[in-house]
């Protein structure tokens, strides 16, 4: 009997360790298949355009400031210390900048001041030895993340790139002997029960960081005796797998420490910037410690919802650090002394919605969504931040000032509001620098310059008029008799905005002020088919029938071609492609994707400047004068837009620098009774207002091809001096440059040239 | 009391022929059609109008409307903004000596951004765009670049060359 017991013992023990052997093996296989793999999706970062500063440089201090506490930079009330503070004065900016990448060498972080005056940076010197800085660029910043359902923030972190400090607070916080114990520390779970018994509470525990691993990896959050002894089997497995580096390394990653809304901070590197704004590198002691008390409870202890109750546990960890003796008594005592500072609570707001919308639909042709979420790329892209803060700022203003200036615009439901949107780009290159789809992306994702197809009105008329620079001149008389145009069964006429007693204008006026029946008599002395084939060449890609009705604009098309068709006028020519995106870098610092301007040449440059120069006389003396009264100085071209029954307000403007569109209307095509030169024009100049560092005052280069000829302002041909009573310089296209003197006025004789002379000298007295 | 009033007399003959001088000195006949063409502007760039005042712009009649906007600078004194340009220039070419065309086109481009006006960033564009073999670029940028540094005779001789190595360049 007893020897049968035995062999069954031995049997079953058998099976046991076999068992045991497999269930270990089981375990090992899933350890190293989660630990050997890639062991956190992490969300990709999207990164705006660097910034660059410069002596001399026009700036609006209000959104440059705005645009370093986005990065980061923490105010000092004393001259900047370390890496990520700055000290804000009346006249200047004292900034420690951050180690910064670059293509050429990489730049070490500095304290730099740059001084102001009212609207310039006067200069740049650095603090520690006094050179002046000729040009400094600002890190891009991060726009938004794109996450995966599971919504973890994290920045990852290497070992040594924590500092002893925060590794001694961890250990010190949450297990003393994790360098001598073998995965489960039996001389602390004694200590826990003996505590936990003293006090009848659970004062303690008794979990090793590789335990609090294996729990947070592996497990399930229950509480049974089954799952605590795969817990300490995992343990001891992951101790005999991996050395304790790798172990501490991986837990200083992986821990939960806290909630930002619907996203979790996990690692020490995303809690030290949620905290307390800086990289973990540049944490202090006090820091450390408090992000070490969070680990035990983190949202409980956390300083954004009880400040004393961290303030409490951190100067624990204090204490268990001196105890411990990793800091000395005076260290402790200054921790202890320390004020708890966590960062201003700035929500983690994604700038630029429409744009990264935008964006997105780009990305998701180069990459499948689960990449995008988990492989941790930085995305960077051609947004200024500063030009997107003021397109929004400017479009909310000019929306709300036209609500009140105009009751009738006023819709109670949010999602019938009067709409905007505006788009800016840098002409020469395509890019894109700020994106704003519309008044509210909370109540409307619904992106107005990339999805919407609205009638551009008499903004398309520049390309009418670009179509008849081969045949006409700026000189040119188009009729502007009313006259009635025959459609397959029916009849349309055209109207003037504004009535135009003159039967004939120049094709300068007409464009100027926006002629209608002249435009379309161009359109037709032209030919529709020239104008449509013409449009086609901008990659205008929504349908265009031949009518007349195309030349005041009546078809659809999206907003971003459209803006993108003037690009062309204001790069001598070439049409640019609208760049979003420049660089996709992946995890380890390899570029996947790179992007670069590519232009491609529509028009000639010549024809390119006559187009500048008309549409600067729309700014000048036409349709946009009113630019003038709010604030525009510097030289500028562009064209209103209206269409039937004021459905849609435009207004486009650019320099050699920087081209803006802006749209107004209901998205539901209800009339604002505006024109573009009410609605649209004045969000135009409060936006250029507030970017005086895109604006140079420079104008368009007069290219080979275009010729400048002095004329008679009644016939339109040369002049002749003297006795032409009116003259003024004209841009001509040479091939078509006038070659006819005045037929008008005829030279003067040698007797009336002696009688006007002495009629000049008097008129000088 | 005769003196001064002939003093008068001779003073306003002067007049008389001064302006009957300078008349003649600037009077056209109507032109022989061999002689039509008028001076080219061009050659002789004008200089910048000062800038607009911000005051409210009167509706004028047709004709004084009608007034050629602006015309360019002659010789533009470095601003700020191309000084900070040129400082990237540098930059990119370094980038392009170390065969880094994609940086340093990104480079360029950031300057380019900062003064539009500058021939020599869209020859360097180009330039590393030849590098990177795609010629269709190249071209569209040496085009610009030409466009830019016509009539500058130290730039030029290069924006040709340039031409050549792409117009000689394998077709893609």
């Amino acid at each position: 009997m007893l020897r049968w017991c035995l062999i069954y013992s031995a049997w079953a023990l058998l099976f046991l360790f076999i068992g045991s052997v497999f269930y270990c093996m089981s375990l090992s296989g899933q350890i190293e298949e989660r630990f050997s793999g890639r062991r956190w999706s992490i969300p990709s970062r999207v990164f705006s355009a660097s910034t660059m500063l410069y002596p001399g440089q026009s700036t609006n201090r209000e959104l440059f400031l705005n645009k370093l506490r986005r990065l980061g930079y923490r105010e000092t009330v004393r001259s900047p210390k370390s890496q990520g503070e700055m000290h804000i004065s009346d006249s200047a900016v004292d900034i420690f900048l951050r180690d910064l990448p670059q293509a050429l060498e990489d730049r070490p972080g500095y304290p730099v001041r740059i001084r102001f005056s009212s609207s310039q940076i006067v200069s740049l010197q650095r603090l520690d030895s006094g050179e002046s800085v000729p040009l400094l660029e600002l890190e891009p910043e991060e726009i938004t993340s794109f996450f995966g359902p599971e919504r973890e923030r994290r920045q990852l972190v290497a070992l040594k790139q924590v500092p002893r400090l925060v590794l001694d607070a961890v250990m010190a916080a949450e297990d003393m002997r994790f360098y001598r114990h073998h995965g489960v520390d039996v001389l602390g779970v004694v200590r826990a029960m003996y505590v936990n018994v003293r006090s009848f509470a659970i004062r303690q525990g008794g979990s090793t960081i590789t335990q609090q691993l294996a729990k947070s990896y592996f497990l399930t959050p229950e509480r049974t005796l089954r799952r605590k002894l795969k817990e300490v089997l995992i343990s001891v497995m992951l101790e005999g797998m991996y050395d304790k580096d790798q172990i501490l390394e991986i837990y200083l990653n992986e821990i939960y420490l806290g909630q930002r809304g619907s996203d979790s901070i996990n690692g020490v590197g995303e809690a030290s910037l949620f905290y307390f704004g800086k990289p973990v590198g540049e944490l202090n002691l006090a820091e450390a410690a408090a992000i070490a008390g969070l680990i035990r409870a983190p949202n409980y202890y956390s300083p954004y919802k009880n400040k004393e109750r961290c303030r409490a546990r951190r100067d624990q960890v204090l204490r268990a650090m001196e105890r411990n003796r990793l800091i000395s008594t005076a260290q402790m005592e200054a921790g202890l002394k320390t004020p708890l500072e966590p960062v201003r609570f700035a929500a983690y707001r994604t700038q630029a919605p429409y744009f990264v919308d935008y964006l997105s639909s780009q990305l998701n042709a180069l990459y499948p969504p689960e990449a995008l979420t988990g492989l941790g790329f930085s995305l960077y892209t051609t947004l200024d931040t500063q030009v997107q803060e003021a397109a929004e700022a400017a479009l909310q203003r000019g929306l709300s000032r036209l609500e009140r200036a105009f009751p009738k615009l006023k819709r109670s439901n949010p999602k019938e509001r009067l709409q905007g949107a505006v788009l800016v780009m840098q002409p020469k290159t395509g890019h894109i620098l700020a994106m704003v789809g519309g008044r509210d992306y909370s109540s409307s994702q619904f992106n107005r310059i990339t999805q919407a197809r609205r009638q551009p009105g008499s903004a398309f008329k520049p390309f009418v008029f670009l179509s008849g620079l081969d045949s006409f001149t700026p000189v040119s008389l188009l009729s502007n008799e009313p006259r009635s145009y025959r459609l397959a069964d029916m009849t349309w006429e055209p109207h003037n905005y504004e009535p135009i007693p003159e039967g004939q204008v120049t094709i300068r006026r007409a464009l100027a002020e926006s002629i209608n029946v002249a435009t379309v008599d161009l359109a037709m002395r032209v030919g529709l088919d020239t104008i449509v084939n013409s449009a086609k060449t901008f990659q205008i890609s929504t349908p265009l029938q031949p009518y007349p009705s195309l030349a005041l604009g009546a078809f659809e098309l999206i907003p971003l071609e459209l803006a993108r068709a003037y690009c062309a006028f204001a790069a001598d020519g070439v049409l640019p492609y609208p760049l979003s995106l420049k660089e996709v870098i992946d995890e380890r610092g390899s570029a996947l994707e790179r992007r670069h301007a590519t232009i491609r040449t529509v028009i000639s440059p010549a024809r390119a400047f006559m187009m500048n120069s008309l549409l600067a006389s729309v700014v000048e003396q036409g349709t946009a004068r009113s630019l003038r009264d709010l604030g525009v100085w510097f030289p500028a071209a562009g064209k209103t837009g209206t269409t039937n029954e004021f459905r849609d307000a435009w207004f486009i403007g650019y320099t050699p620098d920087i081209l803006a569109l802006v749209w107004v209307g209901f998205d539901n095509g209800q009339s604002i009774y505006l024109s573009g030169a009410r609605a649209a024009l004045p969000i135009w100049a409060d936006l250029m207002n507030s970017l005086p560092d895109y604006i140079s005052g420079e104008w368009f280069r007069q290219p080979a091809g275009v010729v400048k000829r002095t004329i008679c302002t009644v016939t339109g041909q040369l002049a002749i001096e003297n006795s032409c009573l009116g003259t003024r310089e004209e841009y001509f296209l040479e091939e078509n440059s006038p070659a006819e003197y005045c037929s008008l006025h005829k030279p003067i004789t040698p007797l009336e040239q002696i009688l006007r002379g002495i009629g000049n000298v008097f008129k000088r007295f | 009391m005769f003196s001064k009033d002939f003093k008068w007399i001779r003073l306003c003959g002067v007049i008389l022929l001064a302006v009957t001088i300078c008349s003649c000195a600037t009077s056209t006949t109507r032109p022989s059609a061999s002689d039509r063409v008028p001076q080219a502007s061009t050659s002789a760039p004008l200089p910048a109008p000062p800038p607009q005042a911000a005051q409210p712009a009167a509706k004028q009649s047709a004709a004084q409307a009608e007034v050629v906007p602006r015309e360019e600078p002659a010789e533009p004194a470095p601003t700020p903004r191309m000084v900070a340009s040129l400082q990237l220039t540098e930059q990119g070419k370094m980038l392009l000596d170390r065969n880094k065309p994609d940086d340093a086109i990104a480079v360029f481009e950031r300057a380019i951004q900062l003064n539009p006006g500058s021939g020599q960033n869209y020859f360097y564009v180009a330039e590393a765009w030849i590098m990177k073999g795609t010629m269709d670029q190249a071209r569209e940028f040496n085009s610009l670049a030409r466009m830019y540094l016509a009539g500058d005779t130290s730039w030029m001789p290069r924006v040709e060359a340039q031409a050549r190595r792409i117009a000689s360049a394998p077709a893609e």
